[in-house]
């Protein structure tokens, strides 16, 4: 468990932070927007669907583009780093739900003193942890897709959107960009069974390609 | 830590850099692997660290397989020119970081020492240092690791006379100290040569030969006299360079010469004489009419 | 320092020799160890070790268990002996033979012999 520990000990406080200070940064905006106009939206709302998942994806493509091949230069295996990341990026998939869930309670505390509309408030802890959880391992998948088969990986990023299709139907705010919305003719929870298939099919998937990865030598 | 390399191949799609590869080190001494740029020295010690399976053949590193096998990979550390063990953007101080949390034999202590000497700053980006800098972090790196099987591929790529000398002692010190297997990779022997108990030339992906270096050091024969006579002498020979100078001519020979081959020569009045080691490196890896 | 046109183990045999020859090692003096010796010239421990296994073969060298080596008392009388066996063969007729081959008069090879004999230069 040294890797998955030693990941957590200096990637998720960072994460932590770095949620915290988007709040910040959302709750100030929110007072700039509102000296020209009424709020009716969620701004933390905007951050969580949007943006949080981008910062999920390149947690992805960090642990295999940076960590992997120094976990290996160090004598640990592949197959080590990959289960332990894997449990590392679920582990702050619902660390960070918690926190983005957090954020949504202080946010409406603080509409609630300024008498503003929340509108639409997001999704709940389960959803944004299966949300973050994909992004991260299709950031995974991505990177060794790259990293392995350079730019014959392109293939590879029709499946990611595929696979973070039933993601995007799970939590409101997210179903404008990217990509789409509500899956048709799916319940929530069989929406939520779906997620958490493309979780387990992501993380096959950057198994299968990090598995046997050569260690390149790094460009000048 | 010993190595027993066995039909090794490594090919890259078309193109193959090692080809069916054999030989064995024992434990705890100081190996050279030279080749030319481009001769497989990397490849084939990428194979030996689990950075990358091989094409065929089998690699054993204290008798058990090593790709992704951690009883093998605990204790092998390899440092290519470039430091694999910390990506540019980091500091030196979190490179290190990463070396304590993953490698169990990781000597913190001696890291600091090594730093110390070679004036490197915790501060640093990797990404800002110079070659020769770069290469002396990763000296300190494959050294604090105190894996048995340590291997540095042209680690001396970029220093300066001073830090090459403090690399050589360092890395005679820490030996002597804590015995384990080394290999050191370069094309340039000179100043190396003296520090390595063996070498394992390659060419072409292909053994050359493995030798000790001071045995190595009398095996080649520089044979000069009258053209027809060293022609006369040296058929039958493996003759590794010849160049004449008008009825002078003299011929590199491979090999030793017995009693009888030396009084042959004598009566030819014919003059023998050593070969530096960097020269029969040279012209063992430059087949005789081939010039690359 | 070694020069890598034979092998090494050798030269260092033939230097400690030479120290012994000379008086600058003394007979029951001890001398560097294998380790020390590969710090100071920079070269591989194994090497050093075989050169003063090869010293102690041919009783140039006697160890003392787990004190060190030392110059055995009879080495320098030894390695004079071989000296005088080889001398003429080694340095005399060589000699003559570049005399001969540069065109100097033996007579003037034996003058100069006598002069400093007598410690006129």
């Amino acid at each position: 468990m040294r890797i998955m520990t030693s990941l957590s000990r200096t990637l998720l406080p960072f994460l932590v932070l770095v949620w915290a200070g988007a709040l910040v940064v959302v709750l100030a905006l929110t007072f700039v927007v509102s000296v020209w106009k009424g709020v009716s939206i969620s701004g933390w709302n905007i951050a969580a669907a949007q943006i949080s998942r981008w910062v999920l994806f390149w947690v992805g493509v960090y642990l295999i583009s940076n960590f992997l091949s120094i976990a290996v230069a160090h004598g640990r295996t592949r197959r080590e780093f990959l289960w332990q990341a894997a449990a590392f990026a679920l582990l702050i998939s619902v660390v960070l739900a918690a926190v983005t869930r957090f954020g949504f309670l202080v946010e409406s505390l603080v509409y609630r003193g300024m008498d503003w509309s929340t509108g639409d408030a997001g999704g709940g802890i389960l959803e944004y942890s299966l949300v973050y959880a994909v992004w991260s391992a299709v950031g995974a998948f991505m990177a060794a897709s790259f990293i392995r088969f350079s730019s014959a990986a392109l293939v590879t990023i029709p499946i990611g959107v595929v696979l973070i299709v039933p993601a995007g139907s799970l939590v409101s705010g997210a179903n404008s960009l990217p990509f789409l919305g509500s899956l048709p003719g799916f319940t929530h929870g069989q929406a939520m069974l779906l997620t958490l298939g493309t979780v387990v099919v992501a993380l096959g998937l950057a198994w299968a390609v990090a598995r046997e990865m050569p260690i390149r030598t790094k460009a000048g | 830590m010993r190595v027993d390399v066995t039909g090794l191949t490594v090919r890259y799609g078309d193109v193959t850099a090692v080809d069916d590869m054999s030989f064995s080190l024992e434990s705890d001494k100081i190996y050279g692997l030279l080749g030319r740029n481009g001769s497989g020295k990397t490849s084939l010690m990428s194979v030996l660290a689990g950075y990358r399976k091989p094409s065929g053949g089998t690699v054993l590193v204290g008798g058990e397989p090593v790709f992704e096998n951690r009883r093998a990979t605990a204790g092998i550390s390899l440092v290519r020119h470039v430091a694999d063990a910390a990506d540019k953007s980091d500091k030196i101080s979190e490179a290190l970081t990463y070396a304590a949390w993953w490698r169990d034999s990781w000597d913190a202590r001696y890291a600091d020492e090594l730093l110390e000497l070679f004036k490197l700053s915790r501060d640093e980006k990797i990404g800002a240092l110079s070659l020769g800098q770069r290469s002396a972090f990763g000296v300190t790196i494959g050294l604090a690791s105190r894996a048995p099987l340590t291997m540095l591929d042209e680690s001396h790529l970029g220093m300066d006379t001073p830090t090459r000398y403090k690399f050589y002692d360092a890395l005679l010190q820490d030996f002597m100290r804590n015995p384990r297997t080394f290999i050191l990779s370069t094309h340039l022997i000179e100043e190396l040569a003296a520090l390595l108990e063996e070498v394992v030339i390659i060419d072409g992906g292909k053994l050359v030969l493995h030798e000790e270096t001071d045995s190595l050091r009398s095996r080649g024969i520089e044979v000069t006299g009258v053209a027809d006579d060293v022609d006369g002498f040296v058929a039958g020979l493996t003759v590794l360079s010849e160049k004449t100078l008008g009825r002078t001519k003299s011929a590199m020979v491979y090999g030793s010469l017995d009693d009888e081959q030396l009084a042959a020569a004598r009566r030819a009045g014919l003059e023998l004489g050593p070969i530096a080691l960097q020269d029969l490196f040279v012209h063992l890896t430059e087949p005789v009419g081939e010039t690359r | 320092m070694f020069d890598d046109r034979s092998p090494i183990y050798r030269q260092i045999a033939e230097r400690i020799k030479a120290d012994v020859l000379s008086g600058a090692l003394e007979a029951d003096e001890q001398v560097m160890s294998t380790n020390q010796y590969a710090a100071f010239y920079r070269i591989n421990p194994a090497t050093a070790a075989k050169a003063f296994q090869q010293l102690v073969d041919e009783k140039v060298l006697y160890k003392k268990r787990g004190i060190g080596m030392f110059v055995s008392t009879e080495a320098r009388e030894m390695l004079r002996v071989q000296g005088r066996e080889t001398f003429f063969g080694e340095v005399v007729d060589p000699m003559v033979a570049e005399a001969k081959a540069i065109g100097i008069p033996l007579t003037d090879v034996i003058r100069r012999i006598e002069l400093l004999e007598n410690g006129d230069i």
